[in-house]
């Protein structure tokens, strides 16, 4: 048993060198609350929401293998041509997550996500909205500085920020980095 | 530290022709911005490093030339409602000064220095990544003055560096979200320190 032991070690060696190198949230240097502006598809988004910071990054999962859940979600429903993209983060260790709704945008697929790049959408709660914690949100935007896709991934990074009116909420300096990969977190459905 | 001990022991005894010494002491080291960084506070640092002093000026004995070399931890920190987080600089910086004798024992210096920016972090309590956005090196003036505490051996300085270059290269959020690409951040300080003279004999080496 105890020439195995080298091994347990290892093993527990590696997974922290794991964690360490995965680790994705890279202080932004201007207000380290938030994460710094990004593109390269690190999979984190931050925001404040009325002063305070909410963040989204990979959670580590264990069980049959162990990975990165990337919590950034980006769904497709040809029925109504609306795309969800879903940031599921945390605000003070309570989970809560930011949504931003297009439609009629005519993106299917995710090399089409190219067409987002250096665009800025106005939500106006019809073609463009937006909730934080299913809270929809009044007026804002969300901008895509950097967007590139192919037929299997995406990477889009940029920023947003919105306010909603019941109850007020304030959620400024939003950016994100994130990475869309076909079948992991990015589904169609009906 | 047992190295320097024996170096600086070294130098105490051994003869020298140059002006040598030893420097060390702490500085209060802020940055200037554009309206950029929320909550920012100037820290305490310190520096350490050496120090050579010559008279190349055949006809004023009061008139030498200091170049420096030291290790400088500058920085900042920002206070929020709940966190702090500290912005370390680490520089190795190369100051040029032309330092005036007043009297035997007070000097005033002023000049350039140029610094290498070694790392930048950010710290808080269970983060500590590099910042990629700063400039790696900086470029300033200083000004400051020396008084001999024990003539010829060791003297207190305190020094005024003002930097010129901006040292971040990132962008300006609003809270929208609308970017601007900015380069702001210029460093700082004031040092108060202590030269150990290690050799002390004036040299004129253009002589």
């Amino acid at each position: 048993m105890r020439k195995y032991s080298h091994l347990g070690k290892g093993l527990v060696s590696f997974l922290a060198l794991f964690l360490v190198s995965c680790e994705s949230f890279i202080p932004d240097p201007v207000d380290p609350r938030l994460s710094m502006y990004t593109e390269k598809g690190l999979n984190v988004s931050s925001a404040l929401v009325n002063d305070r910071a909410w963040k989204a990054e990979p959670d580590f999962f264990a069980g049959w293998g162990f990975g990165l859940l990337p919590n950034h979600d980006l769904t497709y429903q040809p029925l109504n041509d609306t795309l969800f993209l879903e940031m599921k983060g945390k605000r003070d260790s309570t989970s809560a997550a930011i949504t931003f709704i297009f439609t009629k945008l005519g993106i299917t697929n995710l090399q089409d996500m190219n067409q987002f790049r250096d665009r800025k959408f106005s939500i106006d709660g019809k073609t463009i909205s937006a909730t934080y914690n299913s809270i929809p949100a009044g007026e804002g935007q969300i901008y895509f500085k950097h967007a590139q896709a192919n037929d299997s991934t995406a990477v889009l990074s940029g920023t947003f920020g919105f306010t909603t009116h019941n109850p007020v909420l304030k959620v400024s300096y939003g950016r994100f980095d994130i990475k869309i990969r076909k079948e992991v977190n990015f589904r169609v459905k009906n | 530290m047992r190295w320097l001990i024996v170096c600086t022991l070294l130098f105490l005894c051994a003869p020298s022709k140059a002006q040598f010494s030893l420097m060390e002491g702490g500085n209060y080291s802020d940055v200037r911005h554009n309206n950029l960084l929320p909550g920012k506070r100037p820290v305490f640092g310190f520096f350490t490093g050496f120090s050579l002093q010559y008279y190349p000026f055949v006809k004023s004995d009061r008139l030498s030339v200091v170049n420096e070399f030291f290790y400088h931890l500058k920085g900042f920190r920002q206070d929020f409602k709940t966190d702090q987080f500290k912005h370390p600089l680490h520089y190795l910086a190369f100051p040029v000064l032309l330092n005036y004798d007043i009297s035997s024992r007070l000097s005033v210096h002023t000049g350039c220095e140029f610094s290498l920016l070694i790392t930048a972090n950010s710290l808080n309590e269970n983060k500590n990544r590099r910042n990629e956005v700063y400039r790696g090196y900086d470029f300033g003036w200083n000004a400051g003055t020396g008084f001999y505490l024990l003539p010829g051996r060791v003297m207190l300085f305190s020094r005024f560096h003002y930097g010129l270059l901006p040292q971040m290269d990132y962008y300006q959020f609003d809270e929208l979200g609308n970017m601007t690409p900015i380069k702001d951040v210029k460093n700082i300080n004031v040092m108060v320190g202590l030269k150990i003279i290690l050799g002390d004999e004036k040299i004129f080496p253009f002589r």
